[in-house]
């Protein structure tokens, strides 16, 4: 297979502005430095890098319509017609790409834009929308459709304009679980299927990687590595940035053995194979008993209890809560996982006063709670929604904390909004903090400090409930967890008894050790049984 | 509605509407007009889905009642006094008058409605994008950004409400907490659009001459309708501008009832009005026959 794109030595710096005066300052702020790379036609190239390493950039130097404003040295060669529609660019936010009100308009779009014959448009688009199996919503109007459906049809609009190269930049991150695998396996298919070339930057390496032919490592503004999945399960080292995302079976098998012979699993089937191998091995006593994580129900009084919450949004619509019930104690975490549509936003919303159920009874502290709740504290999903003003010092000047801070809220990284919403909402005392997905979009790093916020907060006191569709997180900081189906709140169990009897939401520690070693929750405890000890790099 | 008349041009829908609008907009014949109405009420109750809310009913009617009562008390002509009202006649002419005058509204505006029903976005962008390709586009992302700034600023509006920042108390506050939420969202939109403009640069927006993608043909029902309404019209036209019928109100109601043209111009324009209502219920019919036939 020929090279598709190739970029040697290149260099790539911004002009920064002064933050006061907006002028440019003269400097160079690099970004990258002296990158090379070559993009094989019809591979399946992952990038990966800590959050601001300049992937966005990389990928959008790639791209000619794109190239940022900056200073850019080195050369960067395509090996094909220079038409836009040969490089197809997906990009992170869903809603953001769409441009027009139909599906059928957006898969259009490119094709018109490119001045193509109506009828060929149409055999085009024709075609592409059954690939993708995005007949039925053909005629829908883009704003019905869930960011999922939304992410295909913005690749499906990319692929109408037939592309030899696909970009992506974290096209899942805003994903819930279920609909980013939907979107991987379509790209996968893509590449399998029709030899589309991709390269993609992603979070979920534990998804991504057990189907790439090449990895690109990106750190300290160079690519630290190249090569295949395997090759960098080897050589990389425990404390870097990308350690955590990397597929959990491929760790366990790495940890195990320095240089395990054949090929390291990837795959929780691959993995699961591995211990099994491992397991007769040992054969080791199982199953100490476990501390149980008692957190005092019964002996403290609930900060905030709810009874037969029952919701809809309109007289004719149907139950969207169905008779939900809650009771949340002092310093604990409760963490609500489930499926998309089935409540969980309408839920905390209702709990955080800004719906009122037309049922049931919401009580703060043993009283009916009407109105305004300043003890309530809630987190939404779009955390931008959470900012009024046009910098962080006057946003925090708002709720009375000191920041000189000049720079737009809009501008910080994920991680950073985030902490910046969690400062201004924990300016005010709370007694009761609800998170409506608060770990989506964030890379490993940002979930920890997000994690530690939480903990910080459960040891003042503060109950905390939140919505997530992420099993990981849950199982790392929640005492308590439930799963929310069909409007109601079902199983909230202790975290070890709720994972533990569940064969499908549940970790991938626990899913990999299912069956093999007993209470598995978290990758520590998987460690703790195989016997291997945490400090071992 | 879409499903009768998914398969027609939006030429075809836009020159129908055009014929029966013009029609009853300019005459003043109370057969006409009587006609106009209940051509399009049967469009719209009939074929046409979402039917207005009780209130917006209740509305038509107290505006119907208004006009019919406001022309005799403010127009005294005729002859044929009814009664005194505060020493200002009140004229049997007049109120005739009124009622046309209502019926002429009610039907031009059932017609309007039957229009924005028929007429949906896509084949408003289709027919824009006949004049200007570029402002059907806006068109188009118009149509999908006004729905999204609503929901956002819903959704800023409850999370401020929520942190208590957006003053529940008094007018000033409230309205300096409206201009918070506001400008979120303009910030907001601008952010966001910076997105959308990179997403319409990559998929080559603006690298040569836009083409109008559409999936509307012009097949012979189309050219059928055209040419009907079209030839209808110009006849209901045509007699009517060579002063054939003639009605008079003032100040006395004149009205040659026997005249043959009279009859032929409003048969046309009978069938005019029934070509649309005519159509859909043929496709209707032609539906239900062969849902028949398949299940036996």
């Amino acid at each position: 297979m020929g090279t598709l794109l190739s970029l040697q030595n290149v260099s790539f710096g911004y002009y920064p502005t002064d933050e006061r005066t907006g002028e440019p300052t003269g400097e160079i702020c690099q970004v990258l430095s002296d990158i090379s790379m070559d993009i094989r036609e019809g591979g399946y190239h992952v990038l990966c890098g800590a959050t601001g390493c300049g992937k966005s950039t990389l990928l959008r130097l790639c791209k000619k319509e794109l190239v940022p404003v900056g200073k850019l040295d080195g050369t960067i060669r395509w090996n094909g017609a220079e038409d836009p529609g040969e490089i197809g660019f997906v990009m992170q936010n869903p809603g953001d790409q769409a441009v027009t009100d139909k599906v059928w308009h957006e898969l259009a779009f490119g094709a018109e834009n490119v001045g193509m014959e109506p009828g060929e448009i149409r055999r085009r688009v024709a075609e592409v929308s059954s690939y993708f199996g995005i007949g039925d919503w053909y005629d829908r109007r883009i704003t019905e459709l869930s960011g999922g459906q939304l992410q295909i049809v913005n690749l499906a609009a990319a692929v109408v304009m037939n592309p030899r190269l696909l970009i992506l930049d974290e096209p899942t991150s805003q994903l819930d679980p279920i609909a980013a695998i939907d979107f991987l396996r379509i790209l996968e298919k893509l590449n399998r299927e029709m030899g589309i070339t991709i390269l993609i930057v992603e979070h979920r390496l534990e998804e991504v990687l057990p189907t790439a032919d090449r990895v690109f490592y990106l750190e300290n503004k160079t690519i630290a590595f190249s090569g295949t999945p395997d090759e960098l399960m080897r050589r990389i080292p425990a404390d870097s940035v990308i350690y955590k995302a990397l597929p959990l079976a491929g760790r366990v098998a790495c940890r195990l053995e320095k240089d395990p012979e054949g090929s390291i699993p990837l795959t929780i089937r691959a993995g699961r194979s591995f211990l099994e191998a491992e397991c007769r091995l040992q054969r080791q006593a199982l199953s100490r008993s476990r501390k149980d994580m008692n957190d005092g129900e019964g002996e403290t009084a609930p900060v905030l209890t709810c009874r037969g919450l029952w919701f809809r949004y309109g007289r004719m619509e149907p139950d969207v809560v169905r008779g939900a019930e809650v009771n949340l104690y002092p310093g604990e975490c409760v963490c609500l996982l489930g499926g998309n549509g089935s409540g969980k936003t309408t839920f905390l919303k209702l709990l955080a006063g800004i719906l009122t159920p037309q049922e049931g009874t919401c009580r703060l502290l043993g009283e009916k709670i009407k109105g305004s709740r300043p003890q309530i504290g809630y987190l939404p999903q779009d955390v931008e929604t959470m900012f009024v003003t046009d910098s962080v010092h006057r946003e925090m000047k708002l709720v009375g904390i000191p920041d000189d801070r000049l720079t737009h809220p809009y501008d910080l990284s994920g991680g950073e909004k985030q902490q910046l919403a969690l400062r201004k909402l924990l300016a005010a005392e709370r007694r009761v903090l609800l998170l409506d997905e608060p770990g989506k979009g964030l890379d490993a790093s940002a979930k920890e400090q997000l994690g530690e916020l939480l903990n910080r907060e459960k040891e003042k006191g503060t109950a905390i409930l939140l919505v997530t569709h992420d099993c990981e997180f849950a199982a790392a900081y929640a005492d308590r967890c439930g799963l929310f189906f069909h409007g109601a709140v079902v199983s909230l169990e202790e975290k070890r008894t709720f994972f533990g009897r569940n064969r499908f939401y549940t970790t991938a520690a626990a899913r990999l050790a299912y069956g093999l070693y007993e209470g598995v929750l978290t990758e520590e405890d998987l460690y703790r049984e195989l016997g291997v000890s945490e400090e071992e790099p | 509605m879409t499903e009768w008349t998914d398969r027609l041009h939006p030429i075809t829908i836009f020159i129908y509407f055009v014929c029966v609008m013009t029609v009853a907009m300019f005459t003043r014949h109370p057969f006409l007009q009587v006609v106009s109405w209940a051509g399009s009420l049967i469009l719209n109750r009939t074929f046409a889905t979402g039917r207005g809310k009780a209130g917006e009913f209740a509305w038509r009617i107290v505006f119907f009642l208004g006009v019919m009562i406001v022309n005799p008390l403010v127009y005294h002509n005729g002859v044929t006094v009814l009664f005194y009202l505060n020493g200002a006649r009140i004229t049997l002419e007049a109120v005739i008058f009124g009622v046309v005058m209502a019926v002429t509204l009610a039907g031009v505006l059932n017609w309007c409605r039957g229009l924005t029903r028929f007429m949906t976005s896509d084949r408003l962008i289709y027919l824009l994008g006949r004049i200007s390709p570029k402002a059907a586009l806006i068109c188009s992302m118009v149509l999908r950004f006004v729905p999204d700034y609503r929901r956002k600023a819903v959704q800023i509006r409850q999370v401020q409400q929520q942190l208590g920042l957006y003053g529940g108390g008094s007018l000033p506050e409230r309205i300096r907490g409206e201009c918070r939420v506001f400008s979120a969202m303009v910030t907001w939109s601008f952010e966001h659009s910076v997105n959308t403009a990179d997403s319409m640069q990559a998929r080559g927006f603006g690298c040569g001459k836009r083409t109008v993608y559409h999936e509307y043909h012009m097949t012979c029902r189309d050219v059928l309708l055209i040419l009907l309404s079209l030839g209808l019209s110009v006849g209901v036209i045509s007699i009517h501008t060579t002063n054939k019928i003639q009605v008079l109100y003032y100040p006395e109601i004149r009205m040659d009832m026997a005249d043959p043209w009279v009859w032929t111009c409003v048969i046309c324009y009978l069938l005019l009005c029934l070509l649309l209502p005519g159509y859909c219920g043929l496709r209707a019919l032609g539906r239900s026959v062969a849902g028949g036939r398949e299940d036996k």
